[in-house]
């Protein structure tokens, strides 16, 4: 089914604020996947599946450990994108150097960010693991081979790897039922149970309003 | 003080710590550059032309209608789907499956393939699906007071009741109007880069606009099958004296804080147009003269707005006594003396309410259109432009900041019960935002972060403690704070995204949220219901499509002192003439 891409920020960011992603983290998760989405690649997808991997973890266990070093790697072993990825962002004006990331949970997700970095730094950055490669210049190139649940080292470089094509921006996202149902189930996590009361009182019926 | 492209001076803006308090929020007044507003000064000087190419609708007013604006480039069709609804099946709230009529605009003009397709979607609205071809998704349901009285009165030949009709000032009132992506239809970043729809919600504008031309067609109509022989169309001026009305529930509120570029936006641009008129060393004759008759019309406005709610009640009082004080004060003041907007404008701070001052802010504008309408452009927000922490700045930096935006905050008990009375969640069953009494800790896990002031105290605590350099830093440690770390950065760049008040305390009243919101769309004649959701009426004793061409765009929303003088003879337009 076909779509906008105002749906699909809306319900990764609810998928991920109800697998226990802080609203802030969650709006940067949701971000990420409607970015992906409007390039064609498939970002709600790899969302959903590092949420069901990560389901419940502290953000302590999956962000980098020490962000001053140049290998990044999280405590309780599997890196989350979207702590690497807003970690990288936050200090984008301080990327000049590589860094390498290890065990990466679905390292798609880090492509928006680091095009973001990109773009706030106005430096060129180089984002490869083995089954794809990006390069935010002034434009924004890359591929991906096939997605990679986890990608044991991925480089964060200034190295300009040839020959990518241009991504092709896009306003709607062909998101398949099974996936969009996995990140529904997440996101109905965020809604609270009603009972006859709430919903008389929550909305305030107040006076008639057929008249 | 903040400059200003267009003017040599700097201009003094009020600070965001006067405008943004919800009691203000709560009073304000649609104005110039109200969205209702800029679509018809827009499709005035672009010469729009409007056609009805289908209206197919049986005498139990069942059927589909088309009607399409023609801009100089574009075309955009209103589809209207309408039912025959049984009477218990009627109501505003979210919650109803069915509805007296539904809509969608349409990006061009639909071929009947497209009709067959969303006469099987849009009469479902949430449960049904639009595509990329579709802009909006809206409903609407008939007033029961005012309805089988003005089709039953048209159809035996006479005009309905004058006041029975001014007591209302709608046949319909939408009950929802989505844009933006919603349920498939398009985004916003598909439309955004057309000028028509360069402003914000211009398309959901254009959409109601249409459907009001649809309502009064349809109550034509139906007037007319009922008995062909007698039936007559309503007086011209009657007919004009109709608007669209609307119920708005809490839904809508989250909105401002959901989007606090855009409240920048809107609040920066009616501010800057308030600083430009009171920076005008003098005022012409004309110009005295303009202001003291929209002054008068915006007495008749207030003598007009009903409400049985006891808080609008008193805004009512206050607004009424203030516009006679305001009238007083125009005839005595020596006009001659420097600056003497800003005099007028100091007076009232230091004499009216609330609602006077904000009736004052909207009427000083509608004298100095040639001074303020470019405004209208910079009313957008390019969110995403804004939305990136800065990890750069130091820690001190943030504090200084939350100090400064949320200062008020900062002196709040947030232990005390009243501070946090209220809780925002989302419903299980209808996926919208409701406000609970914060008494079960059970919803608590449901919070959604629509409480800013709470949050910067709480961010506050933590950097106190925090030994770090770096908001990079800080917001690694504390990802808990990175949704209030981000509002603290936008609201330094853009300094009325934040409320400056509590929004979930024993206080809250979410109207006053509703109202500032429906203010900017060009609502008038707000009617709260509750203190949850609010009725207003939308583009009354506005032009009709076929009025434009020949007379004014932009002299409606303040009643006319005299039987209106420029409505021209009724000639509704017809099956494919544009």
């Amino acid at each position: 089914m076909s779509w906008s891409l105002n749906e699909i920020g809306s319900l990764t960011r609810k998928a991920a604020r109800g697998a226990g992603f802080s609203w802030g983290m969650a709006e940067e998760a949701g971000r990420a996947a409607r970015w992906l989405a409007g390039v064609g690649l498939p970002g709600p997808e790899a969302l959903a599946d590092l949420l069901e991997a990560t389901d419940g973890m502290a953000h302590g266990m999956l962000c980098p450990s020490d962000p001053t070093t140049k290998d990044w790697r999280a405590s309780g072993g599997m890196l989350c994108p979207i702590a690497a990825g807003t970690a990288l962002c936050d200090m984008a004006g301080a990327l000049a150097q590589a860094r390498t990331l290890r065990e990466v949970v679905q390292p798609l997700l880090l492509v928006p960010f680091v095009a973001d970095a990109a773009g706030v730094s106005g430096r060129a950055q180089a984002l490869t693991w083995p089954d794809a490669a990006f390069l935010f210049t002034k434009d924004l190139r890359g591929a991906i081979i096939t997605t990679t649940p986890l990608a044991r080292v991925v480089h964060l470089t200034q190295d300009a790897p040839t020959g990518l094509p241009p991504l092709a921006c896009q306003l709607r996202y062909d998101l398949c039922p099974d996936v969009a149902a996995r990140l529904t189930l997440l996101a109905e996590r965020t809604y609270a149970p009603e009972t006859d009361a709430s919903r008389l009182g929550g909305a305030g019926a107040g006076l008639s309003d057929n008249d | 003080m903040q400059h200003d492209a267009l003017s040599p001076a700097p201009l003094a803006l009020r600070p965001p710590e006067t405008v943004m308090t919800l009691a203000r929020m709560g009073s304000f007044h649609q104005s110039r550059l109200s969205f209702m507003r800029i679509l018809l000064r827009r499709i005035k000087y672009e010469s729009w032309t409007f056609s009805r190419p289908r209206f197919d609708i049986d005498a139990r007013g069942v059927g589909v209608a088309v009607y399409t604006a023609h801009t100089p480039h574009r075309a955009y069709s209103l589809v209207a789907f309408a039912n025959d609804l049984a009477p218990d099946k009627r109501s505003d709230r979210v919650i109803a499956t069915e509805w007296d009529a539904t809509f969608t605009l349409f990006d061009g003009i639909p071929t009947d393939a497209d009709i067959t397709r969303l006469r099987a979607n849009v009469p479902l609205q949430e449960a049904g699906r639009v595509t990329e071809q579709e802009l909006s998704l809206s409903r609407a349901n008939r007033s029961v007071r005012l309805w089988d009285h003005v089709v039953a009165t048209l159809a035996a030949g006479h005009q309905p009741d004058v006041v029975k009709c001014a007591d209302v000032g709608y046949l319909m009132r939408t009950t929802a109007v989505y844009g933006s992506g919603k349920f498939g239809a398009a985004d916003r970043e598909a439309t955004q880069n057309r000028p028509e729809f360069n402003a914000p919600f211009q398309i959901e504008m254009l959409s109601v606009y249409l459907t009001r031309a649809f309502v009064m067609d349809l109550v034509e109509n139906m007037a007319h099958l009922r008995a062909p022989d007698t039936a007559v169309p309503l007086d011209p001026a009657l007919r004009r004296q109709f608007g669209i009305g609307n119920s708005t529930g809490l839904g809508m509120a989250p909105y401002l804080l959901n989007h606090p570029g855009l409240l920048h936006a809107w609040i920066a641009a009616r501010e800057t147009a308030l600083a430009r008129v009171r920076a005008l060393p003098t005022a012409s004759a004309d110009q005295i003269a303009e202001f003291a008759q929209i002054v008068a019309r915006a007495r008749l406005n207030a003598a007009a707005w009903r409400s049985d709610h006891p808080a609008q009640l008193v805004k009512l009082a206050d607004l009424r006594a203030d516009l006679v004080r305001l009238e007083t004060q125009i005839d005595s003041m020596d006009w001659t003396a420097p600056a003497p907007w800003n005099r007028l404008w100091h007076w009232a701070e230091d004499t009216l309410t609330l609602e006077g001052q904000e009736q004052l802010a909207a009427l000083l504008l509608e004298p100095h259109g040639a001074l303020i309408d470019d405004l209208a452009t910079r009313m957008s927000c390019d969110e995403g432009a804004v939305w990136r922490i800065d990890g750069a700045m130091p820690c001190a930096r943030l504090r200084a900041l939350v100090q400064e935006i949320y200062g008020w905050a900062l002196h709040i008990d947030w232990t005390a019960p009243e501070a946090q009375a209220k809780l925002w969640y989302v419903s299980q069953a209808k996926q919208e935002p409701r406000l609970a009494d914060r008494i079960d800790a059970v919803l608590d896990t449901y919070e959604q972060p629509l409480c800013p002031g709470r949050d910067a105290a709480r961010l506050w605590g933590d950097l106190e403690g925090f030994t770090g350099g770096t908001v990079a830093e800080f917001v690694l440690a504390h990802p808990e704070h990175r949704h209030i770390t981000r509002r603290a950065q936008i609201t330094a760049r853009l300094p009325y995204a934040e409320i400056r008040d509590n929004t979930i305390g024993a206080a809250l009243l979410p109207i006053d949220m509703l109202r500032a919101k429906l203010s900017f769309f060009g609502a008038c004649h707000f009617d709260p219901r509750s203190d949850r959701w609010v009725r207003i009426t939308m583009f009354q004793n506005a032009p009709f499509p076929h009025e434009l061409t020949d007379g004014p765009a932009d002299d409606w929303t303040y009643p006319p002192l005299a039987p209106a003088s420029h409505v021209m003879p009724g000639t509704p337009i017809g099956p494919d003439t544009p």
